[in-house]
């Protein structure tokens, strides 16, 4: 009879989850990614609820649609369930650009220690990612994170959380953006225009909000798909 | 397509599936509480998704949403919870219970007083030697347009009475019209400590140069108020205008550093008015959290008119029924306040440097006369 010591057994079922994941994100969520809850005072660092229907959806959408927007009510978890697809994205694929964008270069960096922002998300969940070293041997905390960035050279691959506006889109191939609260930036038009290369050549694009039209109506046109009828604040800049 | 879990997998779950969305789906139906999840493909290329709480019946459970809908004005909840793009627009941005509070200190002013040129002991108008304007002074007058709720010279009540006196610091706020009948120039006075109106100003006949002039002599009156005036449109005119006539306590977006700001291109509130978070924000917040006191009635009423458009953006309202005059009036009163609030809290930031002044009877006051005297008469010698 063949024995399997538990270190073995344990080997072989990481393994076969990072086998899993690098298949599909929603395996990845449910398997590697933790989060934090600050609104529970007991256990707030605990496994992203992935077995909820709403969250197991999301990720098959995104996997399946690159270009996504997404009008939700507040506190449905979802920029932790975006920031960890893109981290999937960015951990299993060569060569990605990533770029989380918010109002705010602040929103978009966030604070790692307590899960805050989009790339404090992403580093929240590589701190804490059980069995990281059978997904990422390579990762070094020390190395690799760094203030606006997270870089994957393995794979050539990085993170970068950027503010609003077109500026820094523009000058660079994104292959992939996250656009957190895309509907409260009065500059989604500019970016939106400007990543229209990336999204025309295949990458992803998700606008990820709920309702408001301080964009000046961009993102509800692109929801309702009035794009092409101009009738919204393309500029998006407030006057009086 | 499932992608099955391998056998050493300890996930008795279902995979995940394919979702290439081609036409709209109901992912996720609904409940009695909202929609769940809805995508559908977009002629743009996009797949829009709604998720809405019907979705996770878990977090948003019936209690859950009955007590945020109940935390959050009405409009709130729509736009927050319900995904209402529209749900602000036509909204009232001063709630009417902060209206209504604000309603119950209004009272009639307990002085009225305006301007006229200063007179000379030789009968004619006194002059500013820098620009040989006239000189203008405060004088009572029963039909006078600044209404005055609270004298320069009130003290406050924690002070024992007859033990000392303070000069209390005030905070002035100035809106600029064109000075052709329409749009009203305004001019609101309030008490730096308290973030209580002392006073209020308002003319649409006046110019803006005119203002200027005006603003000055009541900041002078008022301990030398730190004015935040509007820069856009005519407010450039009105800040020269005040440092024409030798006022420099002006709010300033950056401060100089210890120097005397004399340049208008960094005087005054230059961004947006009613837009704007900064300004106007703050003043939503001082109306809803009670942290301000108003007396004059046409101030409070006009903060009714103020509502959300279609874009989210804080805009008068058009009030049909109003006449033509009216319409054009409206809110002036409420950007002056708006500006006197944003003072009141900088004022901890622009203290005043006065200098010290040795009485002249004494030792040192003498002396000083003395070397004066001294001085223009070596000066004189020298000369000759």
């Amino acid at each position: 009879m063949r024995v399997i010591t538990p270190s073995v057994e344990l080997k072989r079922q990481w393994t076969a989850r990072v086998e899993l994941a690098r298949r599909h994100p929603w395996w990845f969520l449910l398997f590697f990614v933790w989060t934090c809850d600050q609104h529970d005072l007991v256990d707030p660092i605990k496994p992203t609820p992935a077995l909820r229907p709403h969250i197991k959806v999301m990720s098959e959408l995104w996997h399946d649609n690159p270009r996504l927007v997404v009008v939700k009510s507040r506190q449905m978890l979802m920029t932790w369930t975006f920031v960890a697809l893109y981290l999937w994205d960015a951990l299993f694929h060569q060569g990605r650009l990533i770029m989380f964008q918010s109002k705010r270069e602040e929103d978009a960096i966030g604070d790692e220690v307590s899960g805050d922002g989009l790339l404090g998300r992403a580093k929240f969940i590589l701190s804490h990612m059980p069995g990281r070293q059978f997904v990422i041997p390579e990762y070094d905390e020390a190395k690799h994170k760094q203030g606006r960035k997270i870089l994957f050279p393995w794979n050539n691959s990085t993170i970068w959380a950027i503010p609003q506006g077109a500026a820094i889109i523009r000058q660079r191939t994104a292959s992939g953006i996250l656009s957190d609260e895309s509907a409260f930036q009065p500059s989604a038009g500019d970016a939106y225009v400007a990543a229209r290369p990336c999204i025309r050549g295949g990458g992803r694009y998700t606008a990820l909000t709920t309702a408001d039209m301080a964009d000046g109506g961009h993102t509800r046109a692109l929801y309702e798909d009035t794009l092409d009828q101009g009738d919204y604040e393309r500029s998006g800049t407030r006057t009086d | 397509m499932s992608v099955a879990a391998p056998e050493l997998i300890d996930a008795p779950v279902a995979g995940p599936v394919e979702r290439k969305i081609t036409a709209p789906e109901v992912i996720i139906p609904a409940n009695d509480i909202d929609v769940g999840l809805t995508a559908t493909l977009n002629t743009n290329g996009f797949v829009a998704v709604t998720l809405g709480m019907g979705a996770d019946p878990i977090t948003f459970t019936r209690e859950v949403v009955e007590s945020e809908r109940r935390g959050l004005p009405a409009w709130r909840f729509r736009k927050e919870y319900l995904r209402d793009w529209d749900a602000q627009s036509g909204a009232p941005v001063f709630d009417t219970e902060w209206v209504e509070r604000q309603r119950k200190y209004c009272c009639d002013p307990v002085w009225r007083y305006d301007v006229e040129p200063e007179i000379g002991d030789d009968g004619n108008p006194v002059l500013w030697r820098s620009s040989g304007l006239p000189k203008l002074k405060l004088v009572p007058s029963q039909g006078g347009r600044l209404k005055v709720f609270i004298s320069p010279d009130w003290q406050p009540p924690e002070i024992p009475a007859g033990s000392m006196s303070v000069r209390v610091a005030f905070a002035m706020g100035i809106d600029v019209g064109e000075g052709v009948g329409a749009s009203d120039s305004t001019i609101q006075v309030f008490v730096g400590s308290t973030r209580e109106q002392a006073a209020v100003f308002k003319d649409n006949r006046i110019q803006p140069a005119e203002l200027g002039r005006i603003a000055a002599c009541i900041a002078r009156w008022y301990n030398d108020a730190l004015i935040c005036p509007m820069r856009k449109m005519h407010g450039i005119t009105t800040l020269r205008a005040m440092l024409e006539v030798g006022y420099t306590r002006i709010w300033r977006h950056h401060q100089p550093g210890g120097l005397i700001e004399v340049a208008a291109q960094d005087l005054g509130w230059k961004k947006g008015e009613a837009t704007d978070d900064v300004l106007f924000g703050r003043w939503i917040d001082a109306m809803q959290f009670d942290r301000v006191t108003l007396h004059d009635l046409e101030t409070v009423q006009q903060h009714s008119q103020y509502i959300y458009d279609d874009m989210g953006r804080v805009c008068h309202q058009k009030l049909k029924l109003l006449p033509v005059t009216a319409r054009y009036q409206h809110g002036d009163l409420v950007v002056g306040a708006a500006a006197a609030y944003r003072a009141c809290m900088d004022l901890p930031r622009y203290r005043q440097t006065t200098p010290f002044t040795i009485p002249a009877d004494s030792f040192e006051g003498i002396r000083r006369h003395a070397d004066r005297m001294d001085a223009r008469r070596a000066h004189t010698e020298e000369d000759w």
